[in-house]
C-alpha cells in the first residue's frame, strides 16, 4: 500500500512551496528594478562625467588637456576614458584602462554604430541644442550605454559622439554589483524567516482546519469501540462548511443512539416479554405431560408440542443473544481452560450428530490453555462442527486442525462433500441465509433455522476472534477459527441506562 | 425418585408475579409432595418469609413493586439461612453474579422444566439438610448422584460424565417419558440446535452399557416421541 502523504501536511508544503514562489518572484524582480534603477544613475552619470570633457579633444593638445582634466573630471571614480577620432584614430586612453576586452568590445561595440556622416548629424545636433562651442561645455550626441562583461568584472559604458571626437566613457559595476550583493543577503535573510513563518502558520492553520475533522474523527471510533454514545461531535462554528456537516452527523448520531437504545431494551424487554409466556407454555406443557398418565396419545402431543416450544425457544434464545451482540451487551465471562479436553468433549458430540456417528480427526499440538468466554467459545466451535458434520461424506469424515503462536489459537474445520456454491459462499455468514441452490451444502447452518453460521461469526467476534471460510470446493470446504489465547472481561448491568 | 428423602411437610414460599407461572410451579411442587405457598409480589413475600419457617424459597427476581434480589439481600441481612433459588427471565452474567452475591443458592433462568426446578429442590435440600439422600434407585439400577457413581445389580458400570447426566436426568422420574429435545437441552448446554442425532447416538451408547448385558432392559423407546426408563414400580 503507498503511504500518503497527511492532508494536513500537503496543506503546510503547498502553503510554503506557493509563497515561497511569491515572495522569490517579488524579491527577483525588486532586485532587476533596484538594478535598473541604478544602472539608469550610472548612466546619468557617465553623462555627466563625458559633458565635462574639454571641447574638440581630438584636436591638437587635445589629449594633453583631456589628461589633465581627467584628475578633476573623473575624482574619485573608477571612471576609465577612451577618445578616437572620427577617423577612428585613438586620441585618448587613461593610462591604468583595466582590460584590454573592453576596447576590443568598444572597437565594435555591439548595437553602437557610429553615425554614417559624422559631421551631419553633430551640426544637426548642435543647431537643434543652440548650444556654441566656446562655451567650454562640449554637447555630445549619445551613442548608447551597455554593460560589458570581462574577466576583471562588469562595465558599464557609454558611447558619446562630438564634433570631432567620438569617446567611450567606462565606468566599472564592482560597486553596483557588490550593493545588490548586499541587497540579495538581506533579501534571503528575510525570504527564509518568512517560508520558515509561511510553513509554521500553515502547519498551524491547516491544523486548525482539519480539527473538527479530527473531532468527528475521534467520535465515531469511539462509538464504534463501545457499542456507547457518550457525546457529540463538537461544534465548528469557525469553518461553516465543516460544521454544517457535523451538524447532520450529530443528528444522524441522534438518531443512531435512539435506535441503539431501541435495539438495547428490545435486547432486555424482548428477552422478558418472550420468555415469560414460553415458560408458561412450556409450563403448561410439562404439567399436562406428568398428569397423561399412561395414555400414549396425549403423551405423544404434549412431547411434539414439547419439541416444538424447544425449537422456538432455541430461535429466540439465539436471536436475543444475537440482539444482545448487536447492542453490545453481550457479557464476556473468560475462564481459563484447556483447549485439548474442551475439544474432546465437542468432538465426540459433534460425532455423533450424525448417526453412524461421522469420524472427526483432531490433530493438535500437545497443551493448548486459553482464556476466554467457555459458552461462547463452545457455540462457535459446536456451530462450525455440526456444520461440518452434516454436510461431509461420511467417508470423508471432518478433520479438524489446532495450532497456535503466543497470543492466537487457530483451528482449522475441513469437511467433505459437496461444497459451497460459488454463488453462495459470500453469503454464509449472513442471518437466515439459506442458499440459493436450496441445499446450499453447508451454507444454511446446522440448526435448521439459517442462524447456525452467522451465530458462530457473530459470536466469535464478541470474544475477539474470527470465524472465515477458507476454502470450498467440491469435496472439501474448510471453515476457520481465529481466537485470541486471552480476551477481557465485558460485563454490562442488568440495568438500562 | 428419591429413596429415603421424605418429601412432605418440606415447606416452599414461591414468589412469581406471573400468576399462571405461579400456578404451574406450585402444581409441579405439590405433586413431587412439597407444601408450597404461593404469593406474587415482593412485599406479601417479604411479610410471609419473615414470619413463617420455610425449607425453601424461589424467588422470581424481576418483579413490580419489590424486586427479588432486595428481597433475598433483607432475608440473608436478617442472618435467615432458608435456600434461595432465584428465576429470571433475562440471565445476564451480571445478574447471575449479583444474585449469587446477594446469598443465592441457585440460579434458574426461564424457561425452565419444573423438573429442573424440583431437581435443583432436593439438591439443595439435600446440601442444606446435611442428608446423605443422595442414591437413585430404578429396579436394579443404582446411581450414586455425590460419587457420581452407577451400578446394576452387583456390577459397577463406568459412564462418561454426559452418560451419567442422562441417565440421571431419565432416573429422576422413572416412567416419565422425555422427547430427544428435552433430553437435549437438560444434559447437553449448547446454544445450538442438533437435531435428534446426537440423543439417539448417547441413548445407543447407554443402552450398550446398561441394557445390552442385562436380561431385563430399563431403557425404553417410546415410538415417535422419544424415551423414558422403565418404571420401578
Amino acid at each position: 500500500m503507498r503511504a500518503t502523504l497527511p492532508f494536513r501536511w500537503k496543506i503546510a508544503l503547498m502553503l510554503t512551496l506557493i509563497s515561497g514562489v511569491v515572495l522569490a518572484g517579488v524579491a527577483v524582480g525588486t532586485l532587476s528594478l533596484v538594478r535598473g534603477q541604478k544602472t539608469e544613475r550610472i548612466d546619468v552619470q557617465i553623462q555627466a562625467l563625458a559633458s565635462r570633457l574639454p571641447a574638440n579633444p581630438a584636436g591638437r593638445g587635445g589629449a594633453r588637456r583631456l589628461e589633465e582634466s581627467m584628475a578633476w573630471i573623473l575624482g574619485g571614480e573608477r571612471a576609465y576614458l577612451v577618445v578616437f577620432d572620427l577617423s577612428g584614430r585613438e586620441v585618448f586612453r587613461s593610462p591604468d584602462w583595466p582590460d584590454e576586452h573592453i576596447i576590443g568590445n568598444l572597437e565594435k561595440p555591439a548595437g553602437m554604430d557610429y553615425p554614417e556622416a559624422g559631421n551631419n548629424v553633430s551640426q544637426s545636433f548642435y543647431g537643434g541644442r543652440g548650444a556654441g562651442p566656446g562655451s567650454g561645455q562640449v554637447v555630445l550626441e549619445k551613442l548608447g550605454y551597455k554593460t560589458v562583461t570581462t574577466a576583471a568584472g562588469a562595465w558599464r559604458v557609454g558611447g558619446f559622439l562630438s564634433a570631432d571626437a567620438c569617446s567611450w566613457v567606462a565606468v566599472s559595476l564592482a560597486p553596483l554589483e557588490s550593493d545588490m550583493g548586499r541587497l540579495r543577503a538581506r533579501y534571503i535573510m528575510i525570504l527564509l524567516p518568512a517560508l520558515a513563518l509561511m510553513a509554521a502558520s500553515g502547519w498551524y492553520v491547516s491544523g486548525r482546519a482539519l480539527q473538527p475533522l479530527n473531532n468527528i474523527a475521534r467520535t465515531a471510533e469511539r462509538i464504534g469501540g463501545g457499542g456507547l454514545f457518550p457525546e457529540r461531535i463538537p461544534r465548528a462554528e469557525h469553518a461553516p462548511e465543516i460544521d454544517r456537516i457535523i451538524g447532520v452527523l450529530n443528528s444522524m448520531l441522534e438518531r443512531l443512539e435512539k435506535s441503539y437504545q431501541q435495539a438495547l431494551r428490545f435486547s432486555a424487554d424482548a428477552s422478558h416479554e418472550l420468555k415469560t409466556p414460553l415458560a408458561i407454555l412450556q409450563g403448561t406443557v410439562e404439567e399436562a405431560l406428568r398428569t397423561s398418565g399412561s395414555d400414549p396419545e396425549r403423551q405423544q402431543w404434549c412431547l411434539q408440542l414439547m419439541d416444538e416450544i424447544f425449537r422456538l425457544k432455541r430461535i429466540t434464545g439465539n436471536l436475543l443473544l444475537l440482539a444482545r451482540k448487536d447492542a453490545g451487551r453481550l457479557d464476556i465471562d473468560p475462564q481459563e481452560f484447556e483447549l485439548s479436553g474442551e475439544l474432546d468433549g465437542l468432538l465426540e458430540d459433534a460425532g455423533a450428530l450424525r448417526d453412524p456417528p461421522v469420524e472427526i480427526v483432531l490433530n493438535i499440538p500437545g497443551e493448548v490453555s486459553i482464556v476466554t468466554d467457555r459458552t461462547l467459545f463452545r457455540t462457535v466451535l459446536m456451530n462450525l462442527l455440526g456444520n461440518a458434520v452434516k454436510y461431509t461424506e461420511p467417508a470423508a469424515g471432518v478433520t479438524v486442525d489446532v495450532a497456535r503462536t503466543d497470543t492466537q489459537v487457530f483451528i482449522s474445520i475441513t469437511n467433505g462433500g459437496a461444497g459451497i456454491a460459488k454463488e453462495d459462499q459470500p453469503h454464509v455468514f449472513n442471518r437466515f441465509y439459506r442458499g440459493v441452490s436450496g441445499k446450499g451444502g453447508g451454507g444454511g447452518g446446522t440448526d435448521g433455522h439459517g442462524l447456525g453460521l452467522s451465530l458462530a461469526a457473530e459470536l466469535a467476534q464478541a470474544i475477539s476472534a474470527k470465524v472465515e471460510l477458507a476454502e470450498s470446493r467440491p469435496g472439501l470446504t474448510r471453515f476457520t477459527f481465529t481466537c485470541p489465547v486471552r480476551v477481557a472481561r465485558q460485563s454490562v448491568g442488568g440495568d438500562l441506562p | 425418585m428419591l429413596i429415603g428423602s421424605s418429601l412432605s411437610g418440606v415447606k416452599v414460599l414461591v414468589v412469581e408475579d406471573e400468576r399462571k407461572m405461579a400456578a404451574l410451579i406450585g402444581k409441579g411442587l405439590s405433586a413431587e409432595g412439597f407444601v408450597v405457598d404461593l404469593c406474587h409480589d415482593g412485599d406479601t413475600a417479604a411479610g410471609l418469609c419473615f414470619t413463617r419457617p420455610y425449607d425453601a424459597i424461589i424467588l422470581d427476581i424481576m418483579m413490580p413493586g419489590r424486586d427479588g434480589l432486595s428481597l433475598l439481600r433483607e432475608i440473608r441481612r436478617k442472618g435467615m439461612s432458608v435456600p434461595v433459588i432465584l428465576l429470571t427471565a433475562r440471565g445476564g452474567l451480571e445478574e447471575r453474579l449479583e444474585g449469587l452475591n446477594a446469598g443465592a443458592d441457585d440460579y434458574l433462568p426461564k424457561p425452565f422444566y419444573i423438573e429442573e426446578l424440583v431437581a435443583r429442590l432436593h439438591a439443595i435440600s439435600r446440601r442444606s439438610s446435611g442428608r446423605s439422600e443422595s442414591i437413585l434407585r430404578v429396579a436394579d439400577l443404582t446411581l450414586d448422584l455425590l460419587a457420581r457413581q452407577v451400578s446394576r445389580g452387583e456390577r459397577e458400570i463406568d459412564l462418561t460424565a454426559r452418560e451419567f447426566n442422562l441417565l440421571e436426568m431419565l432416573a429422576r422420574s422413572p416412567g416419565r417419558v422425555y422427547s430427544r429435545a428435552m433430553i437435549f437441552e437438560q444434559v447437553w448446554d449448547y446454544h445450538f440446535d442438533p437435531g435428534t442425532n446426537l440423543v439417539d447416538v448417547y441413548i445407543k451408547r447407554l443402552r450398550k452399557k446398561i441394557d445390552e448385558p442385562f436380561e431385563h432392559k430399563l431403557i425404553e423407546t417410546v415410538r415417535g416421541v422419544g424415551y423414558r426408563l422403565s418404571g420401578g414400580k
